[in-house]
């Protein structure tokens, strides 16, 4: 074979080599539905029925449980379902679907952001095998217990506990506590985003 | 042999050389000075050619039997020619034994060019090759009639030398190249091989007529001998022929009607043409693909077709001693060149439009023939379990390698650069405000850095390498930290995509001289979009907290110390990113509100001039009112305080502590801010404006100081204020403002046109050079507010809450160890900007339940006369300590008084102080804490004998940022743990630094 045809070859398979470690084709494989690995997302409301919308498309109503999503960041809105137009207000938020997990949305719609509260638990990859928790709230400050230990006051940054589930109790003077059960996976931190509710004044 | 041989020179052998072609061969080597080695067969018709080539070329000739003995003897050889076309042409079917014989010297032949890296080139025939192409194995027994005594052909003994040379090029590495020649015409032609061409010359010559059996349509390829011998020599020296197999002929091959016509042109004696039946069982033409043609390596046939005719039939005369009677001159040949061209069937002739087209298909022929040859070969080609090992093992290997180490180094390098270059891009087009650039950059910077630590982590199995897991495990830290920084990057960009958008947009409809708002233009989907702004800063803050306990585990020490800095540098950015983050996370999402999208929100913006020094920064000259409703700026007015003071027409008690510390009767709006707690002073200022009628409803109060505004007109240098004669900069602002307080009356409008004005010309300089100064304008206002230059009280509680987490409320609590000495100027003058202040804090640890702290601050007037606005320097003083201390001693205050605050859960001492015109004053204040006093000790004890000491030295607002020294003693046996910014001197620590803002010291311990 000609000497030029040879660094031709030799030429175009480092170009293939270098545009393959940085594209990455292999990870697209990941997102085909026969490969199985894809995105899950629950979306509850403790009072009515809500209208689901992921980046301002209607995907359903709750409570939802919708599988075979594509992995990334979406726009979820949380409308609920009334006679009266515009009396509750929407949920908004920014939410993070990971490959091969389920993200998990619990709402309570009120009729202004300081009546309703919010719980949002999504997990990310990470790259040992640990199991991680990061806990936040809204406002920051509140006490979190964990399986009755108290973890300290939000925002509580990863703390490494066993997979499995654990039962989290979150409270803040002035406003009302939460309760989540989390699931903890190996490899993935586990997010818990909490936004509490205010409790109503009490006029002697 | 060798000692009569020169071996310095080249040596060729030729095989099958006692012919036309060899002794061709054999001159042009032995003229390039190369030793010729002859073999052949000793016959009677090799005899006369052998002794030519030994006489004439000092050939040595060896016969064929001896072949396999060769190859102790010699020592040197550099070509080897196997001329078996030769052979092949001229012999009859073999017997075995003369098969076994020929095979064998191919062999050894084979051997020696091994041995000495001889090049090789065999040749065949494209003859033999075609007849072995479309053999068919029910056909194998008419290629040989006598198959009992002489059962082997031509064709296989052609197959099996070139199935051998395949085998040693591909096992062995032989350079050996095969060629096929055509029919070798011509002078020198072999005269005994039944070949058409041979039978037709022959008749042609001896007989008056050309026979073809058939149809004539069959069809051969030609070479003329001394092109084929040139031909030979080229691919021999060529490197590019090393393994390849050619076709040494005329392009084209010649059908033998056409070979007919062309003879009966050139040799009418011929007379005339006739057909006979052929025998009928010949079945249709079989397609043959020759071997590629040598003029691919740019050999070309010097002699035409015509010419090698005309000299075959020469030839042919001459060896048969008779005279050629009308042979065509080399002008007619030349005609009859140019006719047969035109005669010649359309397939033979080359027109310009062939051309084009044959070059325009040449590759794809030759695609088809590499394909076609590679398939017939792969399947000849057996291929063994071991050699399907070998290569799925290869494979496999190529494949690991390049997955750990190869993809991983290119995305370590290129991720990590590449995630830098874009990441520090986005940083500049964000600060620009280009933040759908910066959008698009971080997101890049995102995907790289991503890249690099996928790398890092498939890298892993280095961390099993001895003393390079500690190295792994850090760096890989490192790259988590990166991936997250970056993903928070882009996260904060939109999440700050709205605020960017809306100070692009923004155009105020009203300024700062009209009293009066208009126009329509409005900002709420700016604001409507802060809101899902702030959806992205709450992930940001996620981001940024993953990358906080990411680079927490980095231990910095195992790494050179040119990177070292670089690392503890970005730990720390980090970190007190970690800090704010969160916070301004909460403030962002009031953001909307605050400038009014549901409602007009009313602001009170006060001016406080620390030349003269108040309780919460300086003396209230002036205020203003600002209104905003769906994020336009509805109403602006400037007023001077004596104005609205001037409005006030009930009296206001003033706090108890103030009358008893100034003897002041009657409390207003100028005196408003007695309270060191903003917020508090914030209140009184809206009560006294409401009483004036100057307000109805307020949302929030916004002090800020000359100190600030002068900060910001220096960020342009100066800035022209109209009826200013001459520019306002940072070095005389504070004097045209003393200017103006000397020459006001009350009523008069100088100074709140002044600063309205200048409030002008800030916010015009903000809207038009906004985006080329944002990162300055944000420097100093981000600086002003953590130095109390600006403070900022919202009645939303939330706000607040959010304002006092970030220090920029000027919100007095009870910090642990609190010491806050506040100043009250009540001279009457400006002195205290004449004064020079330094402040010691001495603590002595004793025990860890007894501390002792003695404050100190000393005061020099620079004032050189007593008149205003400089002179003495009279002070009403305030120190806050924490509840529970004890006092020791007090200097320098008079008539000082002890007093618990229940406002504030502090301890006050106060006191006047006075400091003479070219004077200088000292006060200093001695005070125990003990535990069992306080509910808030300062010395703290951690588990595993861990001592905590804090000191919170609040700075008051106004002052400039004056020298502090902390010295702290502590007992012998305590070994202090962190010493960055702490100088040890023996038992004692010491922080030297000038006091910008509040101090907020820890120091540990180990016992």
């Amino acid at each position: 074979m000609k000497k030029s045809y040879r660094i031709i070859i030799i030429v175009f398979i480092a170009a293939l080599a270098i545009a393959a470690a940085i594209l990455r084709p292999w990870s697209y494989l990941a997102y085909l539905p026969i490969v199985g690995k894809n995105a899950a997302l629950t979306v509850n409301t403790t009072a009515g029925k809500s209208e689901v919308f992921l980046d301002g498309k209607k995907i359903g109503e709750t409570p939802l449980s919708s599988e075979n999503l594509a992995p990334g960041d979406y726009k979820l809105k949380v409308s609920r379902i009334s006679g009266s137009e515009d009396f509750y207000t929407d949920i908004t938020k920014l939410i993070h679907l990971e490959q091969n997990t389920r993200t998990f949305v619990e709402a309570e719609i009120g009729p202004s952001k300081q009546f309703s509260s919010l719980k949002t638990l999504y997990y990310k990859k990470i790259k040992t095998n640990e199991s991680e928790l990061y806990i936040k709230s809204s406002p920051p400050g509140a006490t979190v217990w964990i399986d009755n230990i108290r973890y300290g006051d939000t925002p509580v940054t990863t703390q490494k506990l066993d997979d499995g589930r654990h039962e989290m109790k979150i409270s803040l003077d002035g406003y009302e506590d939460e309760d989540a059960a989390l699931i903890l996976r190996e490899g993935y931190t586990l997010i818990a985003e909490i936004e509490l509710m205010a409790r109503p004044v009490q006029l002697d | 042999m060798n000692d009569q041989l020169n071996t310095k020179q080249p040596t060729a052998i030729i095989v099958h050389g006692a012919n036309f072609l060899g002794e061709k061969l054999a001159e042009i080597l032995s003229s390039q000075k190369t030793n010729i080695i002859v073999i052949d067969e000793f016959t009677r018709k090799t005899k006369k050619t052998l002794q030519d080539l030994k006489s004439k070329h000092k050939a040595k000739i060896y016969d064929l039997s001896g072949v396999p003995g060769l190859s102790t003897e010699i020592k040197r050889v550099d070509y080897i020619f196997i001329l078996l076309d030769q052979y092949l042409v001229t012999t009859e079917n073999l017997s075995s034994k003369k098969f076994l014989s020929e095979t064998n010297s191919i062999d050894a032949l084979f051997k020696i060019a091994l041995k000495q890296s001889a090049k090789v080139t065999l040749t065949t025939t494209i003859s033999g090759h075609r007849k072995l192409s479309t053999i068919k194995p029910q056909d194998t027994d008419k290629l040989s009639s006598d198959r009992s005594q002489n059962p082997y052909t031509p064709m296989e003994l052609q197959r099996y030398a070139e199935n051998l040379a395949a085998e040693y090029h591909d096992n062995a590495a032989l350079n050996i190249r095969i060629c096929r020649l055509g029919e070798v015409i011509g002078k020198g032609m072999p005269l005994d091989s039944n070949t058409t061409f041979v039978d037709m010359i022959k008749e042609s010559i001896t007989k008056p007529r050309i026979t073809i059996t058939g149809e004539g349509l069959d069809f051969s390829y030609y070479i003329n001998s001394l092109d084929a011998v040139y031909g030979l020599i080229k691919a021999t020296f060529s490197g590019k022929t090393n393994g390849e197999v050619f076709s040494l002929s005329y392009p084209e091959e010649i059908s033998t009607l056409s070979l007919a016509y062309r003879t009966l042109e050139m040799n009418p004696k011929a007379g005339e043409i006739v057909f006979t039946e052929s025998s009928g069982d010949e079945g249709p033409p079989q397609i043959y693909v020759p071997a590629k043609n040598l003029t691919k390596i740019g050999w070309n046939p010097r002699i035409s077709f015509e010419e090698s005719l005309m000299e075959s039939i020469q030839y042919f005369y001459d060896e048969y001693n008779l005279k050629w009677e009308d042979k065509p001159s080399q002008k007619d040949l030349t005609d009859k060149q140019e006719s047969l061209k035109a005669k010649a069937p359309r397939s033979e002739r080359v027109t310009t439009v062939g051309k084009i087209i044959s070059s325009v298909t040449s590759p794809f022929s030759r695609l088809k023939e590499v394909i076609t040859s590679t398939l017939s070969s792969s399947k000849t080609q057996k291929v063994s379990l071991g050699q399907v090992f070998k290569w799925v093992g290869i494979s496999l290997a190529v494949v690991a390698v390049y997955f750990l180490l190869i993809a991983p180094i290119i995305q370590i390098l290129l991720g990590a650069s590449l995630g830098y270059y874009f990441g520090n891009k986005g940083y500049k087009q964000a600060y620009s405000l280009d933040t759908d650039a910066a959008q698009k950059s971080l997101e890049r910077s995102s995907y790289f850095t991503s890249l690099a630590n996928t790398g890092f982590q498939n890298l892993r199995w280095v961390s099993y390498v001895p003393g390079v897991k500690n190295l792994y495990q850090n760096t890989s830290n490192i790259a988590d930290g990166a991936e997250h920084l970056s993903k928070a990057g882009n996260y904060l960009v939109k999440g700050f995509d709205p605020y960017a958008e809306y100070f692009n947009n923004f155009e105020p409809i009203t300024t700062f001289d009209q009293n009066t708002g208009g126009g329509s233009r409005e900002y709420l989907n700016e604001l409507r979009s802060m809101e899902d702004g702030v959806q992205y800063i709450e992930s940001a803050s996620i981001e940024i907290s993953l990358a906080t306990e990411s680079l927490n585990d980095v231990d910095t020490s195992i790494y050179p110390a040119s990177i070292r800095n670089y690392i503890k540098k970005l730990k720390d950015t980090t970190a007190k990113l970690d800090e704010t983050i969160g916070t301004v996370n909460e403030f962002s999402s009031y953001m909307p509100e605050i400038l009014g999208e549901d409602d007009r929100k009313t602001y009170i913006v006060l001016f406080q001039n620390p030349m003269e020094l108040r309780s919460t920064g300086g003396w209230l000259t002036s205020y203003a009112v600002i209104g905003i409703e769906h994020g336009q700026i509805r109403t602006m007015t400037v007023d001077d305080v004596y104005n609205a003071d001037g409005q006030l027409t009930e009296k206001v008690d003033p706090p108890e502590s103030m009358q008893k510390a100034l003897g002041t009767k009657e409390w207003n709006l100028s005196l408003s801010n007695w309270s060191p707690d903003f917020p508090e002073s914030a209140e009184a200022a809206e009560y006294f404006l409401k009483l004036e009628d100057k307000v109805v409803n307020v949302d929030g109060v916004i002090a800020i100081d000359l100190q600030y505004v002068s900060e910001l007109i220096d960020i342009w240098g100066e800035i022209k204020v109209p009826g200013e004669s001459d520019p306002v900069t940072k070095d005389n602002i504070y004097d045209k403002v003393i200017e103006i307080h000397k020459e006001f009356t009350p009523g008069s409008t100088n100074k709140p046109v002044f600063l309205s004005n200048l409030a002008n010309e800030i916010l015009k300089k903000l809207l038009s050079d906004g985006k080329s100064k944002i990162s300055e304008v944000s420097k100093v206002t981000t600086e002003a507010l953590d130095e109390n230059h600006i403070q900022i009280y919202m009645h939303n509680s939330q706000v607040a809450e959010v304002l006092d987490n970030l220090g920029w409320s000027g919100h007095l609590e009870p910090k642990t160890n609190i010491i806050y000495p506040v100043e009250w100027n009540y001279g009457g003058n400006k002195a205290n900007y004449y004064i020079d202040r330094s402040t010691t804090v001495a603590t002595n640890i004793i025990d860890e339940n007894t501390i002792q702290q003695k404050l100190t601050i000393n005061y020099e007037n620079s004032s050189t006369q007593n008149i205003y606005p400089e002179g003495d320097y009279e002070c009403f003083i305030r120190i806050f300590l924490p509840q529970g201390v004890t006092l020791v001693r007090v200097e320098g205050i008079e008539s000082y008084t002890v007093k618990e605050s229940s406002s504030f859960q502090l301890e006050t001492l106060s006191g006047h102080i006075v400091v003479p015109t070219k004077g200088q004053h000292s006060i200093s204040v001695t005070y125990r804490l003990e535990r069992e006093d306080m509910t808030d000790f300062p010395l703290e004890i951690g588990p595993g004998s861990k001592l905590t000491y804090r000191l919170n030295f609040i700075k008051q607002a106004g002052l400039d940022a004056d020298p502090i020294t902390i010295q702290v003693s502590y007992p012998d046996l305590w070994e202090p743990t962190d010493l960055s910014d702490i100088q040890r001197e023996i038992n004692t620590l010491v922080k030297r630094t000038n006091l910008e803002k509040d101090e907020d010291l820890v120091l540990t311990w180990e016992k």
